[in-house]
């Protein structure tokens, strides 16, 4: 019996009158992998944040090596060997990839502050071994060649390496992962996997995971504590908890027993009026060329799907479409009207609604201030009042909290006020970019069976995706988008089947 | 050793700037320089805080005004003992003192508030550069509004052109080596992003205590030469440390390009010149200058460098035209 790295014990975490942890016990053994799952809303983030200082907990005891550390500063924690990533990567964006990774060597750079100012030979070699060791760990993630590039200019799945190697920086003994399997598509997800062992292995530390990516929490975690409404419902290994009849129900939702749930139902014969026309649209980013020339349409009642792997161009052509990014070259037609000479701010008034990426409410507002947020435009009393009775009979979760403040909502209900928000205005077209990133599987079949929900009710919808399997259950048509070009269109029943999606994926992702 | 001979030979050349200077610049100019020099103290100082390390301070007058304050009273005591002919050694005494005391007004003031955020911090430093003008104003050993020294003294006019040039040089030099340290990066980090600072092991508020105090202590000296400023009027009072001071210091970060150092020292420079050249407005100069200064934003709102620094290869750049952001 080795003797645990990590103790939590009967932690407790209240926010207001909200009981987001109830006395949760766990232990992390030395160079173990351990996954902390459960729904969104669940408090594992939560418990991240008590462990890592960012809280301290209302009642309970932490103990890392031996040590209580609950309560300590965040950085007295990080000094003690605890490194953390986040679950809405937190880079320093406007710093080279080099700096954001030496800046957590600064607690162990042996150059006093007057050393540093006046530039001693003493500070000058302290430096150089810095550099020489952030390197060496750049080199291990691939990110050695970007050392001098801005974090922020980083694609996605850089920026979420460049987070693990900043934390590694710190030499810690324990690595917390919060969602670091968020937005990759199935054959990055094993990558990671790989990565994973492969980081325990070569720095000899425990990690501790937190994760909705099923995949990935079964094929590397060595145990698993499952948390629900901030109560531990299981705990075990994965083939113990995979098979516990509460997780099954808590968690993972009936919908994974019985299989995907798909539409079957096809294209109507005669085609509607065209809502939405995209003809040969270039965007670039500086130098790059991020939409080489995509053409597609959208029609009446139809909902659409823009899939493709991380970085392919599909939440660029979205933004492109709502004017929120310049284009180089082609043409965009809004029910009839050209859009090349309107302004963003002017497109929900002519019936077109955008939800982002990361969802972006208001987070001090409450859901009912977020919800009339999105009827602005809309002066129209009973309007707001129907769109509100709408927004509650789609997402009910919404209607429990209609007082509380967007910020204080799980990833999941945020993403449903965001949907919500966004059919507010009553728009002719939604656009949807990513709504299921970063949510567990119970949610992400809510908010499918709303929008099949809207679609019937006759909402034109525009929705990007990099689950497949799930935007193809949903959507009539789809396009298929690698480095910013349609390689592949067509009915979703056929793409359903089609090997060439998948090709269209793993082929992106080797390259 | 090199850095030494460095140090010594720049020392050297600011000697030899000092007494050539009389002899070859018109008093114009060497008044216009020694503004100049002030100026890039301040801007380079403030924006130690308010561009590296992200944080808002408007009250930076109240720190100048401490260091000169308390580096033109020990001059005026010590001035009577050592002499003129030890003039150097009563003004780096004055410096050392001027600048600590300015250093601990600074941790007195960031200590508590440096916790808050935002327009809160604003609002604090401001608050504190009012208090201590209106303190001074109400001291009567300090002369209160009439100013100091009292009646017909006055304060040694020892900082030469040569040596408001040095000090900018020096503040310059130390800010830009902690600004490029790894010092300097923790302080960005907090600007960037607080939470992820503290997982990556930085205490954010003792380093914005200790952005605040440098910071502080360098407008202290600042404050220091500004009363001994031999081109000056050898004489301080509590309005010259007003809120405009400040406003004046933030307009010369903010038009060089916040968190960039030399874009603070350009700031400075630009704020003294285009002042200078606006003279012959008369009257309407302070309406010349606001125009100049929303003509400038609404061009280049990120300020003239935005974060970077000035290299040779942004010079480069320059010349062809080809720039992107603007307007």
């Amino acid at each position: 019996m080795t003797e645990a790295l990590l103790t939590v014990d009967r932690v407790e975490m209240v926010f207001g009158g909200l009981r987001a942890v109830g006395g949760v016990s766990f232990s992390v053994k030395p160079r173990s992998i351990f996954g902390l799952i459960g729904p969104n809303g669940a408090g594992k983030t939560t418990v991240f944040n008590c462990i890592t200082g960012v809280y301290t907990p209302t009642a309970g005891e932490i103990t890392f090596q031996g040590r209580p550390i609950a309560g300590k500063p965040a950085y007295a924690i990080a000094d003690a060997g605890v490194a953390r990533t986040f679950q809405n990567i937190r880079l320093f964006g406007t710093m080279s990839v080099l700096e954001n990774v030496l800046v957590a060597n600064h607690r162990a750079s042996k150059a006093s502050f007057f050393d540093a100012l006046l530039r001693t030979r003493h500070y000058d070699a302290d430096e150089a071994a810095m550099r020489e060791k952030a390197m060496e760990l750049l080199a291990i993630f691939k990110l050695d060649d970007q050392a001098e590039e801005r974090a922020s200019s980083l694609p996605y799945g850089d920026q979420r390496r460049l987070e693990i190697a900043r934390a590694l920086m710190l030499n810690p003994k324990l690595l917390l992962l919060d969602e670091p399997a968020a937005g990759m598509n199935s054959a990055e997800a094993q990558v990671l996997q790989k990565q994973i062992v492969a980081l325990r292995d070569r720095f000899d530390l425990a990690v501790l995971l937190v994760e909705h990516n099923m995949q990935v929490v079964m094929g590397v975690c060595e145990d698993l504590h499952v948390m629900d409404r901030g109560e531990t419902i299981a705990e075990g290994t994965p083939a113990v908890v995979q098979s516990h009849p509460k997780v099954l129900e808590a968690y993972l939702g009936s919908s994974v027993r019985s299989g995907p749930w798909v539409t079957t139902e096809p294209s109507p014969e005669t085609p509607a009026e065209v809502v939405l026309k995209v003809d040969d649209l270039r965007v670039n980013y500086g130098g790059i060329k991020a939409v080489k020339g995509i053409s597609l349409e959208v029609r009446r009642g139809e909902l659409v799907a823009l899939l493709g792997a991380n970085g392919a161009g599909k939440t660029t052509t979205l933004k492109a479409i709502a004017r929120l990014l310049p284009w180089a070259s082609g043409a965009v037609q809004f029910l009839g009207e050209d859009l090349a000479k309107r302004e963003a701010h002017t497109l929900p008034g002519l019936g077109m609604a955008l939800s982002p990426e990361g969802r972006a409410i208001f987070p001090n507002l409450s859901v009912r201030e977020n919800l009339e947020m999105g009827a602005f435009t809309v002066s129209d009393r009973a309007k707001v009042a129907r769109g509100m009775a709408r927004a509650v009979g789609l997402f009910p979760r919404l209607g429990e909290r209609l007082s509380q403040a967007g910020g204080t909502l799980s990833g999941g209900e945020q993403q449903m006020l965001a949907i919500a928000r966004a059919l507010m205005s009553e728009p002719r077209l939604l656009m949807l970019d990513e709504p299921s990133l970063g949510i567990a599987p119970v949610l992400v079949d809510q908010i499918f069976e709303a929008l099949e929900k809207i679609r019937k009710e006759g909402m034109t919808v525009l929705l990007v995706e990099q689950n497949t399997r799930r935007a193809l259950g949903a959507a009539q048509r789809a396009y298929v988008l690698v480095t910013g070009e349609v390689v592949l269109s067509g009915e979703a029943a056929d793409l359903r089947d089609d090997p060439r999606v998948q090709s269209a994926y793993l082929g992106e992702t080797h390259a | 050793m090199r850095r030494a001979l460095v140090w010594m030979g720049v020392l050297g050349l600011l000697v030899a700037f000092q007494f050539a200077a009389g002899a070859v610049l018109s008093e114009y100019v060497i008044r216009v320089v020694s503004m100049c020099a002030l100026n890039v103290m301040l801007a380079v100082a403030l924006n130690l805080v308010n561009g590296t390390t992200g944080q808002f301070s408007i009250g930076h007058a109240g720190f100048m005004a401490v260091g000169a304050y308390a580096g033109a009273i020990t001059s005026h005591a010590l001035d009577g003992r050592l002499g003129a002919s030890l003039g150097p050694v009563t003004l780096v005494i004055a410096c050392a003192a001027g600048a600590l005391a300015a250093g601990v007004a600074g941790v007195l003031v960031g200590a508590p508030s440096l916790r808050l955020r935002g327009d809160y911090l604003a609002i604090v430093t401001l608050g504190f550069g009012e208090i201590i003008r209106i303190s001074i104003e109400s001291i009567g050993v300090l002369g209160g509004s009439q100013g100091y020294p009292m009646g017909a003294d006055s304060i040694p006019p020892y900082a030469g052109v040569g040596w408001m040039v040095g000090g900018a040089v020096l503040v310059t030099v130390l800010l830009w080596h902690l600004t490029y340290s790894s010092y300097g990066r923790a302080l960005s980090a907090i600007r960037e992003d607080e939470i992820a600072a503290e997982a990556a092991g930085i205490p954010t508020t003792r380093y914005k205590v200790l952005a605040f105090t440098v910071s502080a202590m360098a407008t202290g000296l600042a404050g220091v030469l500004f009363a001994h400023d031999a081109t000056g009027g050898q004489h301080i009072d509590p309005a010259g440390f007003n809120l405009n001071r400040s406003v004046d210091m933030l307009v010369m970060i903010i038009f060089g390009g916040l968190g960039s150092l030399s874009g603070a020292v350009l700031g400075g420079i630009f704020v003294a010149v285009s002042l200078e050249a606006l003279r012959e407005f008369q009257g309407y100069r302070l309406i010349a200058y606001a125009l100049l200064l929303v003509g400038l934003m609404l061009l280049r709102p990120q300020g003239l460098l935005g974060t970077r620094e000035l290299s040779v290869s942004m010079l480069k750049r320059l010349v062809p035209g080809r720039r992107e952001g603007g307007a």
